[in-house]
């Protein structure tokens, strides 16, 4: 195992180093850094050769590269145009952002896993087809658009309803009328395929409806005269105020992120969702799985032993490639809700105003150390989940 | 006569596909009795395996099954797959065709083997494990004790082979059905898997369902014989008696494809020609188009099936007349210009 | 030597369907395959002669309705200048097709020449060939497009960005590429085409890449609506088109503050961009249907 790791840890050096040549060079050609200050009037020429000697701009390209290598492999990332030390600007993006996508791509494996799981043991049912529209449609989603969207339905509109909540009785009753019908019909549909007792059909779905009722009327009631704060934040990414109590905080933390992990979550979990269902498809129809069956195993054993154990492993490589979609959609998400994280830490650093290069290579080369370390870790996890693969 | 274990009528599968229907079994019906193998051979796709896929209820959602499977007095055919699992993998258990497939990569053949003792047993694990080794001695796997905690990737093909048979019989079944169960395997371990599978029948008494296509396997083990072609029985009897004398042309056609010591320097037979489509059946004799003896009855109309009461049954017009010629395998004899 | 005599071979012909005639009859039973299609075209069409046909150009102030909800006038609405929204809405969406054009043949261009290359010659061809990809993998596309992209000048560049996008974008087809020919090349009908002498470039042309081609197709066609993401979440940003070109993404970005007084100006840009990703999708998952011989849609 350590082997391995030191092994990947080795072959990540000449991909890092690659990346870094590459990015160097075009950071380098993205744009005069002191446009703005030669364009300034009374700046004396000198000042500007200083900058120039300063930010390296005199030098020739393999210099440069090299005092910057030479400081980064000594874990200095430099000073950024206005003379700041790049790393605990990096930093600070850093922990926003990892909390940020940690939190929405494990929510979005889980959910992703769970309904791939139903929709490949079910397929062509009606839960499949909608479950498979919804990932098409998260596909399909510009992200910016969404954001924007769930600012103001999520965030805006639910907090005025906070403000002033209640509901009204023909919200109760259309609600109260869905969920009973529906659960008639999957009653009904279990009853047909004689997994549930005759007459589960109007069991559920009177239950149902009896508890749905119970429930909106005590909302109706809860919710009359009340009041609540504007709850989802729609700027920023940490409560303001950090004299107040810790739940208060937690729930500030979670008002703010609420609406970002969102975003996030509809970019992983399609692929998810639809990875895991291909691969339980897949693994259904496998011999082995008939076996299973044939030894006479309960199904619920077959599909989770059997079929998941075995579905999972192709997944652990999907992990690795959402994080680059992530990170993109990390840009565009802290960018409509203003966090300080590694999107905005990147769009400052291109254009403010005017290109940056320490930070710019800064961002890109953590951003592709994540990347390497992401792919060891889902090699590792995919080493330990196929017993046919050994590490070494 | 001995009692009779399984009880097949007129099993019919279907399966609807977007080409229209592929009517894969059509009315097959059959007696397995106790400690008896029964041997089924037929080309790729003549429905031996559906027939055996619909015994133990796996074939998928979509196969339309009509007819009657009874295994003692329980009635199979129209089960739901959870009133199945106290039949599957006790009553009756299968072997597949490719061990290296029907094995699960990730877990362990002793986890497996434990897996499906505890299945149908409330063992613990101690008893089920030690019973596990013991069905990997009795298959023939050296040092079982070590080769419990193996994964399916550290045993060979035959071995392998030998894991899925003892996983078959963990539970002692009544009925075990080998689907080509040789057929991946090189010719020197299909003979040692043939051995340890004669041996699993001398020693538990269960009866065995062998489905081939190669009549060569079956002649030293099986003791009675079902012929099936396009998704029907067209001959049924004892070994010997369908071996000596065959009656349908079909028959005569694979067993003139064996070469056998009178063929030395001739030609081996050849049946022309492929399988019919099972998509659209026609009222006629399935194997007429192929058939050197077809007359115009054998298009008009389709044989009755073969009753399993018969001792040596045949579905074809012209039995009668063949059963009567002198040089059966004549009838396949290719002219030849030397 | 013997030969046979009295063969009959009509006795072996078998009714066998032409295998691209199954595949289309596959695809158009697609009902949402088909669907898709039909919308596409017409969005395409639209967004192509649309300046021809519909009443308003897209810089035309129409200063009589300013700031109108939809109408009959204006089935968009208008914005504070009381230019035409669907006039604009048609005029981003040509604009972000065409770029997604582009770059899904650039992409699928370099992606199946680089893939075919690495998986039909393999060793040091393919380990450098993957390693590029592997490389071009670690930096996400949206970061490396915007480093480079934010300086274009604004106007005329969308095909700058769509070389750009297409250059830096073929990554995916090439590893499906790879892995199609990795298994065909073992094929025996390669083997054989090898064995009596064809040169390689006719094997790789003539004898593996036509059997690679449908999950070709199926990832030129998904890349489309990848593109399109990518392009408008650029434009988006500012680092893609600039005024006075438009996109998609530039008009969500220019509306945005409008939602809440102004909800249609937001509303239609977006929709058009799901609209045209989830049709092209549609289309993608269609045809991958349609060529995977192992699916054969029963329904119970």
């Amino acid at each position: 195992m350590t082997a391995f790791i030191i092994r990947r840890l080795l072959i990540a050096v000449p991909v890092l180093f690659l990346a870094s040549v590459f990015t160097f060079f075009l950071v380098i050609n993205s744009g005069d850094p002191l446009e703005n200050l030669r364009a300034k009037p009374g700046i004396s020429p000198q000042v500007i050769k200083n900058e120039e000697v300063r930010l390296g701009l005199d030098k020739p390209f393999v210099e440069r590269y090299t005092n910057w290598a030479g400081d980064f492999v000594r874990g200095d990332l430099g000073t950024d145009m206005k003379n700041r030390p790049v790393w605990p600007q990096l930093w600070s993006a850093i922990k926003y952002t990892l909390r940020l996508v940690l939190i929405a791509e494990l929510i979005a494996i889980s959910i992703g896993l769970m309904i791939g799981i139903v929709s490949g043991v079910r397929q062509y049912s009606g839960f499949d087809y909608s479950t498979t529209f919804v990932s098409f449609l998260f596909f399909s989603l510009p992200v910016f658009w969404f954001a924007n969207l769930l600012k103001v339905f999520g965030a805006i509109k639910f907090n005025d309803w906070l403000e002033n909540p209640g509901i009204s009785l023909a919200f109760a009753v259309v609600i109260t009328a869905f969920l009973g019908g529906s659960f008639y019909l999957i009653g009904r549909k279990r009853e047909r395929l004689r997994l549930a007792k005759p007459g589960a059909g109007l069991k559920w779905g009177g239950v149902s409806l009896g508890v749905t009722a119970l429930v909106m009327l005590s909302a109706f009631f809860y919710f009359k005269n009340r009041e609540y704060g504007r709850f989802v934040k729609t700027l920023g990414s940490e409560p303001r105020d950090l004299s107040d109590s810790f739940a208060s905080r937690l729930w500030s933390y979670v008002g703010h992120g609420v609406l970002p992990v969102i975003v996030l979550f509809t970019i992983s979990y399609a692929g998810y969702s639809r990875y895991m269902r291909a691969s339980m498809l897949e693994q259904l129809s496998a011999d082995h799985v008939r076996t299973a069956r044939a030894k006479g195993l309960s199904e619920t054993r077959v599909i989770m032993r059997h079929a998941f154990r075995n579905a999972l492993i192709p997944i652990a490589t999907i992990a690795t490639l959402s994080w680059g979609g992530l990170i993109a959609g990390a840009v565009i998400t802290e960018r409509v809700f203003a966090w300080n994280g590694m999107g905005d830490f990147f769009l400052d650093s291109l254009s403010n105003p005017t290109p940056d290069p320490n930070r710019l290579l800064a961002f890109v080369m953590i951003t592709a150390t994540f990347t390497i370390l992401f792919n060891i870790v889902a090699d590792i996890i995919y080493a330990v989940l196929d017993p046919r693969i050994r590490l070494g | 006569m001995t009692e009779t274990l399984l009880q097949v009528r007129d099993l019919a599968v279907d399966f609807p596909t977007d080409d229209g229907v592929v009517r894969a079994v059509r009315g097959v019906s059959f007696d397995l009795r106790r400690g008896e193998v029964l041997g089924i051979v037929g080309e790729s796709g003549c429905g031996k395996s559906v027939t055996n896929l619909a015994i133990m209820g796996l074939l998928p959602k979509t196969a339309q099954v009509s007819g009657s499977v009874r295994i003692g007095m329980e009635e199979i055919v129209g089960r739901y797959p959870n009133e199945m699992r106290d039949i599957r993998g006790k009553r009756i258990a299968m072997i597949f065709q490719d061990p290296m497939t029907s094995l699960n990569p990730v877990y362990t053949v002793g986890w497996q083997l434990v897996e499906t003792i505890r299945a149908h047993r409330k063992t613990k694990k101690a008893e089920a494990r030690s019973r596990a080794v013991d069905l990997l001695r009795l298959v023939g796997i050296p040092n079982p004790e070590d080769r419990f905690d193996s994964y399916p990737h550290e045993f060979s093909g035959g071995m392998r082979q030998r894991v899925v048979i003892a996983m078959a019989i963990a539970n002692d079944p009544e009925v075990l059905i080998a689907d080509e169960p040789t057929t991946a395997l090189d010719v020197t371990v299909q003979a040692q898997i043939l051995d340890t599978l004669q041996r699993i029948r001398r020693e538990t008494g269960t009866a065995i369902i062998f489905i081939t296509h190669d009549l060569g396997v079956l002649a030293g083990i099986a003791d009675r014989l079902l012929v099936m072609y396009a998704g029907r029985v067209v001959e049924s009897g004892g070994i010997e008696e369908v071996f000596d004398d065959p009656q349908m042309p079909y028959t005569i056609g694979l067993l003139g494809a064996i070469p056998g010591e009178d063929s030395h320097g001739r030609r081996l037979n050849q049946i022309k020609g492929a399988p019919p489509s099972l998509m659209r059946v026609q009222d006629a004799c399935q194997f007429a188009p192929r058939c050197p003896l077809a007359v115009a009855a054998c298009t008009a109309s389709e044989p009755a099936p073969v009753a399993p009461s018969m001792i040596h049954g045949v579905a074809c017009h012209r039995a009668a007349e063949i059963a009567a010629m002198s040089d059966k395998r004549s009838i396949f004899q290719r002219e030849e210009v030397v | 030597m013997s030969t046979i005599v009295g063969s009959h071979d009509t006795e072996f012909a078998i009714e066998v369907r032409s295998q691209w005639r199954t595949i289309v009859r596959r695809f158009f039973r697609h009902r949402l395959a088909m669907v898709s299609l039909i919308v596409l075209s017409l969005i395409f069409f639209a967004s192509i002669f649309g300046k021809y046909i519909w009443r308003f150009d897209y810089m035309e102030r129409d200063t009589a309705n300013l700031s109108q909800p939809p109408s009959w006038t204006h089935p968009f609405g208008t914005d504070s200048l009381g230019k035409d929204m669907l006039a604009l809405t048609l005029r981003g969406a040509q604009r972000s097709i065409l770029i997604a054009l582009v770059v899904s043949i650039l992409s699928t261009t370099i992606g199946v020449t680089l893939g075919a290359i690495a998986g039909y010659f393999r060793g040091w061809t393919d380990a450098v060939i993957m390693r590029i990809t592997d490389l071009l993998l670690t930096i996400p596309l949206l970061i490396l497009a915007g480093c480079i992209s934010w300086q274009f000048d604004g106007g005329g560049s969308w095909w700058l960005l769509s070389l750009l996008l297409g250059v830096l974008s073929w990554q995916g087809t090439a590893r499906i590429v790879r892995g199609e020919f990795l298994a065909l090349r073992e094929k025996e009908f390669v083997e054989a085409a090898r064995a009596i002498g064809v040169r390689d470039r006719r094997i790789i042309f003539r004898h593996v890449l036509p059997n690679a081609l449908g999950p070709i197709i199926v990832s030129a066609t998904l890349s489309i609506a990848g593109a399109i993401l990518v392009e408008t979440a650029l434009s988006y940003l500012g680092l893609g088109v600039k005024a006075p070109d438009s996109s998609l993404g530039l008009l969500v970005s220019d509306y945005q503050a409008a939602f809440q007084t102004r909800p249609w100006l937001f509303w239609f840009p977006g929709i058009f961009i799901i609209v045209i990703c989830l049709g092209v999708n549609f289309v993608g998952d269609g045809l991958r249907d349609a060529f995977d011989p192992k699916q054969t849609r029963v329904r119970s």
